[in-house]
């Protein structure tokens, strides 16, 4: 499907400039043969060359008609001047009316056109017959341009048609995730500045009071001070653990360090239930993506281990077709659902905004299968083999 | 003793220089990148290094890499390596020579300085020291695998004290039993983990590393 838009889309974008000539090509021949240097003929060319760059689908869809049209009516002009008669036939209607008489007068001895097709003034009945056969064939060549025409510039309108209507629903999945993307991002902010102020902040400020008090005990109390000091020195340590579980839920250091191979190799050992880890990893995909995807195996193990009692878990990592593909399957409960749980569906939306797909396989009474799947380049290979 | 310190923070190196200085080791050279850690292991030679895992130029784990690539090159040197967080995933790579004289602590230990220095001797001599917090984790693991399940809940706290380092006498202090109690158990450890009769120390190691593979 993907391989048809491009072509129709490639074809669209190539027809102004390629085809365009070879479109405008016979326009030109057939005004210039109809009207010689008129200002129909010039009228006719610019409204064909406005039509093609303003709207190429309307064109697509006219021009095929318009010269089956002309074709047509050249034809029946060639019929009628080769039994002599130059009447107009009633009853085709305005637009094949206004064809034919152009047609017909074209044919018509001694007018300029025929002149043009013929190269002779025509008199005699043989002249006549000679220019009817000249112009049924060029009539028939047109017929046929048209027709042959007609697939190809459907499947450009189509194309067209369909592009826009993917375009526009890609604009609306780009929205959507974007505003997932930043409300995500606000969200995050917003819990490591409660964490921060809560925790760390908190700590310090204790920090602070506890090494002032000390300062005023060290010489009346030294034994209170001492005390004081080895709750200040606790209060920093936990400060330290409080930042540290922090920089852990922001951006994980084996994660920073390594990249998502190691970092979920590392999810695996700290798990509380048995895990086994797959990784084929050639490359690092983009951090960005690597984080979003750590988070989505952190969130679906611990899903495996607290909602789906497993007791045992695999994780396999793979790339290839342009696709990062992490599987997670467990051997717990089941009955996991997406649109339940606030987690699976928090990391649903953040794989989101990288074109990121979250499948969930739950059926009651397990096992729970969740796959991770985000179209993504790997960066170059791994230089170290540890 | 001489001592070679890798950390890229200048307060930190030269409150570490200090303090080392101050307990009598020897600071042969301190250095504030990966390439020059692994040069300077290689160089000096030293009797124990103190290597912050996270260092320039890349600020990934250069300073862990240079310690495994100078401890492949020359099997056993000592190194101790501290980070602002502990990785069972890091424990298990620099065990994994099973050479010993490796020791793994949060920065955050240098605060308590006699045990800091302890570990630097331990590790120094051959011993491995497991942050408390590596130890942790893989306590709140559970275990199915043979043959640290045949272990007591004894037997397991006390292999757990000597993951983190800890000398027979310390883990008697610890469990408030008595010396001898300690190494009655050390040896049903042994015995049960199948460690057969070796030099304590490496044994120790051994240990360390079957429980960590548990």
């Amino acid at each position: 499907m993907d391989d048809m838009t491009i072509t129709s889309a490639a074809r669209v974008r190539r027809l102004p400039r390629l085809g365009w000539g070879a479109l405008l090509a016979p326009v030109m021949a057939l005004s210039l043969t109809l009207w010689g240097v008129h200002y129909s003929t010039l009228t006719v060319v610019l409204l064909a060359a406005s039509i093609w760059y303003l709207a190429p689908a309307v064109a697509a869809d006219l021009l095929p008609i318009a010269l089956i049209n002309l074709g047509v009516q050249w034809i029946i002009g060639a019929v009628t001047l080769a039994r002599g008669d130059v009447g107009v036939p009633a009853g085709l209607g305005g637009l094949l009316t206004s064809f034919q008489s152009i047609a017909a007068s074209a044919n018509y001895p001694g007018s300029r056109s025929h002149f043009l097709i013929t190269g002779s003034p025509a008199t005699s009945a043989p002249d006549m017959t000679t220019a009817a056969v000249i112009n049924a064939t060029a009539g028939l060549a047109v017929v046929l341009f048209g027709l042959w025409l007609v697939p190809r510039t459907i499947g450009v309108h189509t194309g067209l048609v369909k592009r826009n209507s993917e375009l526009s629903s890609r604009v609306a999945k780009l929205t959507a995730t974007r505003i997932d993307a930043v409300d995500t991002a606000a969200l995050e902010l917003r819990r490591v500045e409660r964490d921060l102020h809560d925790g760390a902040q908190a700590r310090l400020v204790a920090l602070g009071i506890a090494l002032r008090a000390a300062e005023g005990l060290i010489k009346s109390n030294p034994d209170a001070a001492t005390a004081l000091l080895s709750e200040a020195r606790e209060n920093s340590a936990k400060a330290l653990a409080e930042l540290r579980d922090l920089v852990r839920g922001i951006n994980p250091p084996v994660l920073a360090e390594r990249g998502l191979g190691d970092a979920v190799q590392a999810l695996a050992l700290d798990a509380q239930v048995d895990t086994t880890v797959d990784i084929h990893l050639p490359g690092r995909p983009p951090a960005p993506v690597e984080s979003a995807v750590y988070f989505a195996v952190a969130e679906a193990l611990a899903n495996a281990v607290k909602h789906a009692h497993a007791t045992c878990v695999h994780i396999s990592v793979t790339h290839s077709g342009g696709h990062l593909r992490i599987e997670v399957s467990d051997n717990g409960f089941g009955g996991a659902d997406p649109s339940l749980g606030s987690g699976l569906h928090g990391v649903e939306r953040r794989l989101g905004t990288f074109d990121g797909i979250l499948a969930v396989s739950s059926p009651p009474g397990g096992p729970t299968i969740v796959v991770i799947e985000v179209p993504c380049a790997l960066s170059s290979p791994k230089t170290c083999s540890c | 003793m001489r001592v070679v310190i890798a950390e890229d923070l200048f307060l930190l190196r030269e409150g570490l220089a200090s303090l080392i200085k101050q307990h009598g080791f020897e600071v042969a050279e301190t250095v504030d990148n990966g390439p020059s850690l692994l040069r300077a292991l290689l160089e000096q030679k030293p009797d124990i290094a103190v290597v912050d895992v996270r260092l320039p130029p890349s600020y990934s784990d250069e300073g862990l890499r240079a310690a495994l690539e100078a401890r492949h090159q020359v099997p056993g040197l000592p190194i101790l390596v501290l980070s602002q967080h502990v990785e069972q995933l890091y424990a298990r790579e620099l065990l994994a020579d099973q050479a010993g004289g490796v020791g793994y602590l949060l920065k955050d230990r240098v605060f308590t300085d006699e045990q800091f220095i302890d570990a630097l001797h331990t590790v120094a001599r051959g011993g491995t020291v497991m942050d408390p917090e590596v130890v942790a984790k893989l306590l709140a693991r559970p275990s199915n695998q043979q043959p640290v399940t045949r272990l007591t809940d004894r037997e397991r706290e006390v292999l757990a004290l000597m993951a983190e380092g800890r000398s027979n006498s310390a883990i008697a202090q610890r469990l408030f039993v008595s010396e001898k109690a300690v190494s009655k158990h050390c040896t049903s450890i042994f015995a049960k983990l199948d460690l057969p009769p070796d030099d304590d120390d490496n044994r120790r190691v051994l240990a360390v590393l079957a429980y960590l593979n548990s």
